[in-house]
């Protein structure tokens, strides 16, 4: 089940990149292209199959899982930003690109690199299960996952007052769609965070549900924007 | 919005005879498989009568009142009050009519009389609900046809109202059970039993003054409509912008 659902998430990222490439290519939104680049590593790099050649490559040391965490905390700034822009919420943008985001942003980047190199990390191993006995490792994750969770918290309410706006139907189901998603980001986190043990099916179910949903929503305007009407 | 199927039936084969459905659908000019569908449903749909109705040369409002739910309407056509009148002249005609009267008071000429656009216009059933209505009519509306404020308030808005509502709204408000449906343009004016030029008359017999405030009011409202298009268009523009 779960295996199945990071192959769709991967295919629906790796589809979204493709599509966005014209318009990169215009040079239309290339944020928005990086952004879906990136969010496809990050979605390969959590797949076991490709993790492991891939941190092999990079001398089995775990480097792999690092560089899916800063491009994970890339995807959700710059995401962020496009989202609370688009959404005219001037708020969720000073909390994301502000003073106030960008040092959450910095602490975590640097909480990842310092747990990173306490930690003893011989061996690939996708997710880091192999090694989450450690302390140092459990507040690696901790930060991995504090970023996304901050950014995704940031758009929950502007999505959320799009959703139930006077916009047009698929706009508000986009919106809905995302906001779904970002919720479920805020979700995963807490539940990584508990002490609950069996958490790890939930887990991702939650995570790559989240990708799904934010990718549909986002899917959904470009759907409105080719749809737009042409006077505008 | 629709009568039972069973009912047209034997409405159809009272003023049509031994005509096929295939004759009557073309004559009316709707598709053979919308009639087909809306018979097997059970629910034919009003406009559909007043087609097969008006391809008939048959009085529309006499036709919905061989059906019970409309049993009233013929008997209950009222020629319209000058209020109900003038909220059918388009805001354009109200202004072009000030226009014209103040240009003859300035210049002595007398203007040519104003050629009125077709009723319906864009905010017809807005302008016919406060022009009959006490404050509280779409309150009442709602509660007696047992509809939510908002659904009722949403069809205002997209200038829309159903055959049951606007006859409701006129009983309500105790004019022509017709009237409200030249507001949503089911029924034209002399469908409706209103003579002819009756609009333009009312228009031309209309104070100063009190066409003035009229005119007001409706460019009151039209700058509210105009400022909510604003800024939905804005918030998609903005959408589009940062993720499309």
């Amino acid at each position: 089940m779960t295996s199945i659902l990071q192959w769709m998430a991967l295919l629906a990222c790796v589809t979204c990149t493709l599509w966005r490439f014209p318009a990169m290519r215009q040079g239309r939104n290339r944020g928005l292209f990086w952004a879906f680049a990136m969010v496809s590593v990050s979605v390969a790099l959590s797949i076991p199959a490709i993790y492991l050649g891939v941190d092999g490559l990079l001398g089995g040391v775990n480097l792999a899982n690092v560089i899916l965490r800063l491009s994970l905390f890339a995807v959700f700034f710059l995401l962020a930003s496009k989202v609370a822009a688009a959404y005219s919420s001037p708020l969720a943008r000073r909390m994301i690109r502000g003073p106030v985001g960008l040092a959450v942003l910095a602490a975590c980047s640097a909480g990842i690199w310092i747990t990173y190199f306490i930690s003893d990390l011989h061996g690939s191993s996708a997710g880091l299960w192999g090694f989450s006995d450690q302390p140092s490792v459990q507040a690696y994750a901790w930060f991995g996952r504090l970023y996304p969770a901050y950014a995704a918290l940031c758009l929950v309410q502007p999505t959320w007052r799009a959703a139930f706006s006077r916009r047009p139907l698929l706009d508000r189901v986009a919106a809905m769609s995302m906001c779904a998603g970002f919720i479920m980001a805020v979700a995963a986190t807490l539940v990584q965070m508990s002490p609950w043990e069996e958490g790890g099916e939930l887990l991702e179910l939650l995570s790559f549900g989240a990708i799904l949903l934010v990718a549909a929503g986002l899917a959904m305007v470009w759907v409105s924007f080719i749809k737009r009407p042409a006077v505008l | 919005m629709t009568v039972p199927a069973k009912a047209f039936q034997q409405w159809l084969d009272g003023v049509a005879g031994t005509t096929s459905h295939a004759a009557v659908c073309r004559a009316a000019g709707i598709k053979r498989s919308t009639l087909a569908q809306q018979l097997v449903r059970g629910r034919v749909s009003v406009a559909t009568v007043a087609a097969v109705s008006r391809s008939l040369q048959r009085p529309v409002v006499d036709s919905l009142s061989a059906f019970a739910k409309f049993k009233d309407l013929s008997a209950g056509v009222r020629t319209p009050t000058p209020a109900e009148l003038l909220s059918q002249v388009c805001d354009t005609d109200l202004l072009t009519e000030i226009l014209n009267r103040s240009r003859t008071a300035d210049t002595g000429l007398e203007a040519a009389l104003l050629e009125l656009s077709p009723a319906p216009h864009r905010t017809s059933v807005r302008t016919w609900l406060d022009a009959v209505g006490p404050a509280d009519l779409r309150q009442q509306v709602a509660r007696e046809a047992g509809i939510a404020p908002q659904n009722l308030s949403a069809q205002i808005s997209a200038n829309r109202l159903s055959a049951e509502l606007a006859i409701a709204s006129a009983r309500i408000a105790g004019v022509g059970l017709a009237n409200g449906l030249v507001a949503t343009g089911f029924l034209t004016p002399s469908e409706a039993g209103w003579q002819p030029g009756a609009r333009s008359a009312a228009l031309h017999q209309t104070p100063d003054s009190t066409l003035v405030a009229l005119a007001a009011e409706r460019l009151e409202a039209l700058s509210r409509t105009l400022r909510r298009i604003e800024a939905d268009t804005a918030a998609a523009q903005k959408l589009w912008e940062n993720l499309g």
